[in-house]
């Protein structure tokens, strides 16, 4: 994953949003090695433009108008056949879980909300660029709502791989949910930061699969599946 | 989701020779239009196929307009921004709840009504009159299957899925059934038997004669009465939306621009009227306010007022009416104001509630302090957090380094106690 990208090699990063002054914007705050080379402000553009361009790194609003109405999600069906090397990092008027977990399950490696910082952006454009996930408090306490704080397994028959966390994967969901930066949770844990990011990288992929009865009745709840 | 291709469903262009039949059919099916079209006059040639199905596909595919509205009218599968949400609420859409409510009391009147009948029936008979039963039971059998048809209209509506649409035909059959059977039984007391089956082919015959003349018609009628119904209550729930925004985007709008020199100001109060905006288009469930969450979040958003700072809660799980819930969301609080005062940046708050034990853990990204020293010679700390926590059965721990200090606020709970409390 990070082998492909070569360290002098600069991020091609395509930005989708519907809204033009917030894609200048976010132009004008970006990192100088991420390149910007194309952008899209509805569904059916997005998706023409990644075909064409095959960026490295997708900016991705989670609501945009177009297609049948569905979005970043869409987008990334639309997609889904570019997922191996084009990584999608969702963007959100707001951290709230329903905005997020639709585009996450349709294979977004994370999100960030439109209110962080250029620096922080870019950090997470980099990070999702090497094939890790991007996780924000909120999402790692909707994981810990979703999977259970505790790993008791209360119920029988589920699967074990896809639908429980581990312990470490537990303790590092809690302490990003506390506000710690990956860093700081390596340090709190006596681990490494790529430990931390291959932990957050199963969760992510869990998080993805899982059929646990909690994301689904979820999903069934607000009627995102 | 299944398929990663999304075919459009078909919808009767604006721009068609005719009617946009064949422009429509084009786009579904990713033909050219002249291949359709040719199609089509192929069809006609081989007996006259051609023109039916185009008459057929006029009346039941919906014009490029109407599909617009139906989408407007019906409840996606995604979430909405806010622009998009208002578009939708002022095209005057109710929420499913609502309409099941009114269905609900519907039936429940209809119900009553129909039982009260038969009981002043009952009592007339018992007081002597002769009430004939062979002739209002089939009659009753006819009102309920007409009701049960009839009240299938909204509910088709109300949800999309195959389950409950076959629900939704089963039910119109039994209704159909019951209604004929009925009717039959009524006429069996003056008609014989032979003579019955006989008129029922008639009938039949005549009704299936009707249907296909009347049927694409009617199915016109109810198309505009939707589109005639939607837009009359748009305007009410227009200035329903008008009020609101009024009341508090708008303000907050104008304290924004009146404070346009202080970022940190300004970034709370976008923050705040947006939290509040959202809870108010999208806050479906209905919070307890005794929860420990809920009043840890009321706590957080009068900081962030009151400091125009941000405080970040993040909560896991419900928790309520525990013994130690005052001291812990007042220590939270006492926390939060530190954290609020002393540091700088985004001030992060979790709470997770397992079974037997609540945790909240306040963070901020200050320079720190020297846990140790402060404990002794500061009143605020020991005794507002610390001291707090410990009365009430709880523990407080204060970390501080210079990346940041962390405040973990632990209070045990146990079930049986607080059904008891609860209750």
């Amino acid at each position: 994953m990070s082998s492909e990208l070569s360290n002098d090699q600069s991020i091609r990063v395509v930005l989708v949003d519907d809204h033009g002054i917030f894609r200048s914007g976010l132009r004008a705050d970006l990192s100088e090695d991420l390149v910007i080379v194309g952008e899209a402000d509805s569904v059916e553009s997005a998706i023409e433009v990644i075909e064409r361009e095959r960026p490295n790194v997708v900016l991705l609003d989670v609501h945009l108008p177009g297609g049948r109405g569905g979005g970043g999600a869409e987008v990334l069906a639309g997609c889904a056949h570019l997922l191996g090397n084009t990584k999608f990092l969702a963007l959100s008027v707001s951290d709230s879980a329903q905005d997020v977990v639709t585009v996450i399950r349709a294979g977004a490696r994370g999100y960030v909300t439109k209110s962080i910082s250029g620096t922080e952006i870019s950090d997470a454009v980099h990070r999702v660029a090497g094939g890790d996930a991007v996780f924000s408090p909120r999402l790692a306490g909707f994981v810990l709502d979703a999977f259970g704080s505790s790993n008791v397994a209360e119920v029988t028959g589920i699967d074990e791989e896809l639908d429980l966390l581990s312990d470490r994967e537990l303790q590092v969901m809690r302490l990003i949910a506390r506000g710690y930066s990956y860093k700081e949770v390596a340090k709190e844990l006596f681990i490494s930061v790529k430990t931390v990011e291959s932990h957050v990288s199963n969760v992510l992929r869990k998080l993805q699969l899982s059929n646990r009865h909690e994301l689904t009745r979820w999903a069934v709840d607000r009627k995102i599946l | 989701m299944e398929s990663s291709e999304q075919r459009t469903s078909i919808v009767r262009s604006d721009s068609g020779l005719i009617a946009g039949v064949c422009d429509g059919l084009a786009a579904h099916l990713g033909f050219p239009v002249s291949y359709v079209r040719f199609g089509f006059v192929a069809l006609t040639a081989l007996g006259g196929v051609g023109v039916l199905l185009y008459a057929w596909l006029w009346v039941f595919t919906p014009s490029a307009e109407e599909s617009k509205a139906d989408q407007l009218r019906s409840w996606g599968t995604n979430r909405r921004t806010l622009a998009e949400e208002m578009g939708r609420v002022q095209q005057g859409i109710p929420s499913p709840k609502e309409m099941t409510a009114k269905l609900a009391s519907w039936r429940e009147t209809l119900i009553g009504t129909g039982l009260l009948l038969i009981a002043v029936l009952a009592l007339a008979q018992w007081l002597g009159l002769n009430i004939r039963w062979d002739l209002i039971w089939p009659a009753i059998g006819i009102v309920a299957g007409v009701l049960l048809a009839w009240l299938q209209i909204d509910g088709q509506r109300l949800s999309g899925d195959s389950k409950s649409r076959a629900m939704v035909l089963g039910r119109l059959i039994l209704g159909l059934i019951l209604a004929i059977g009925g009717l039959l039984a009524i006429l069996s007391g003056t008609v014989s038997t032979s003579d019955l089956i006989g008129g029922m082919w008639a009938a039949l015959a005549i009704i299936a004669g009707a249907v296909v003349v009347l049927l694409p018609w009617g199915a016109r009628l109810w198309r505009d009465y939707l589109a005639e119904r939607s837009s009359r209550q748009a305007a009410a729930q227009r200035a329903d939306f008008a009020a609101h925004l009024h009341d508090s985007v708008l303000q907050t709008l104008a304290v924004i621009q009146k404070r346009s020199d202080d970022p940190a100001a300004v970034r709370t109060l976008a923050r705040v009227q947006e939290r509040e905006l959202r809870a108010w288009l999208y806050e479906t469930e209905d919070l307890d306010e005794e929860d420990v969450v809920v009043e840890l979040q009321s706590e957080a958003d009068n900081i962030e007022k009151l400091m125009l700072r941000d405080v970040d809660v993040v909560a896991v799980g419900h928790a309520k009416g525990f013994a130690g819930q005052q001291a812990l969301v007042a220590a939270s609080r006492e926390a939060m104001m530190n954290a609020a005062k002393h540091a700088e940046g985004t001030i992060s708050v979790y709470l997770e509630c397992n079974k037997d034990l609540v945790e909240i853990f306040i963070r901020d990204r200050g320079s720190g302090f020297d846990v140790e020293a402060i404990e002794e010679d500061r009143h605020g700390v020991r005794e507002s957090i610390i001291g707090r926590m410990e009365r009430a059965g709880g523990k407080a721990i204060i970390r501080s380094s210079e990346t940041g200090t962390e405040v973990a606020l632990s209070m045990p709970r146990s079930s049986e106690q607080e059904e008891q409390n609860n209750e």
